[in-house]
């Protein structure tokens, strides 16, 4: 599976090292899903091992922001490539989703 | 003779998710062939894989256990890309999709958009029990001379 979990203080990053598009956005979903129900409230999707997302890989990010709003935790994205980015712009998803530049970034910003 | 007859490539594949992957490569190295700018190759796989999901999704109901054949074709003319999505599921036109209300974020339904925003025109026949779906974009493709 191209997903790997570590925890970095409270917080869980969850690193994605292939497309999020159609054939991988219900299995990245669903094991993020996963997480949120077992209590895990803060989480960093880091995006630097992914060079394609598609509308797919974007509505499984909404679904997991949506989760983990919904029990009060936080989420961020990170290691976006530039056309991931705009592909944000794009959807104006990036006006939901908060973008750091890298795990580090993301970890200061959350704790 | 038109350019889709003459000029770039045609191949058909079983319409499964875990297979489009496989036409990104094809597609792209062809663009990078006629020196099409990066992001904008990037943006032309983006669309033909909005396209092809739906052939996936929609057309043949891969969740339900379908699938069948799907036919990409691209070609260059004149200053146009031409890609092309042929397949034999049930009639699906994305074209009379509606545009999302981006103010909301939505968990599905920014595919046929992002087809739209990539390309400069987007059009659907049904054909002989067949979907046919074209996205044309101008590109400014760079002229390799000949040594």
């Amino acid at each position: 599976m191209s997903l790997a979990v570590k925890e970095e203080k409270n917080i869980s990053v969850v690193s994605v090292g292939c497309h999020l598009d159609y054939s991988f956005a219900s299995t990245f979903k669903d094991e993020v899903l996963k997480l949120v129900k077992a209590g895990k409230k803060n989480l960093i999707i880091d995006l630097s091992g992914v060079n394609f997302v598609d509308s797919s890989g974007l509505g499984a990010l909404v679904s997991v922001l949506r989760a983990i709003t919904s029990e009060g935790g936080d989420i961020c994205l990170c290691g976006l490539k530039p056309n991931i980015q705009t592909m944000l712009e794009l959807t104006r998803l990036n006006r939901i989703f908060e973008v750091y530049a890298g795990v580090d970034d993301a970890v200061k910003n959350l704790t | 003779m038109n350019a889709m007859e003459d000029l770039g490539f045609s191949v058909r594949i079983q319409a499964r998710a875990e297979f489009l992957q496989h036409i990104h490569g094809l597609l792209g190295e062809y663009l990078h062939g006629l020196g099409v700018e990066e992001s904008v190759i990037h943006e032309l796989i983006l669309a033909l894989q909005e396209a092809m999901t739906n052939v996936v999704r929609h057309a043949y109901g891969d969740r339900k256990g379908g699938v069948g054949s799907l036919t990409v074709e691209a070609a260059l003319d004149g200053s146009d890309v031409v890609m092309r999505t042929i397949d034999e599921g049930v009639p699906y036109d994305p074209t009379t999709r509606e545009d999302p209300d981006l103010s909301v974020a939505r968990t599905g339904g920014y595919g046929v958009f992002l087809i739209r925003s990539l390309t400069d025109r987007v059009e659907y026949v049904r054909k002989d029990d067949r979907n046919i779906l074209t996205m044309i974009r101008k590109v400014c493709p760079r002229v390799v001379e000949a040594d």
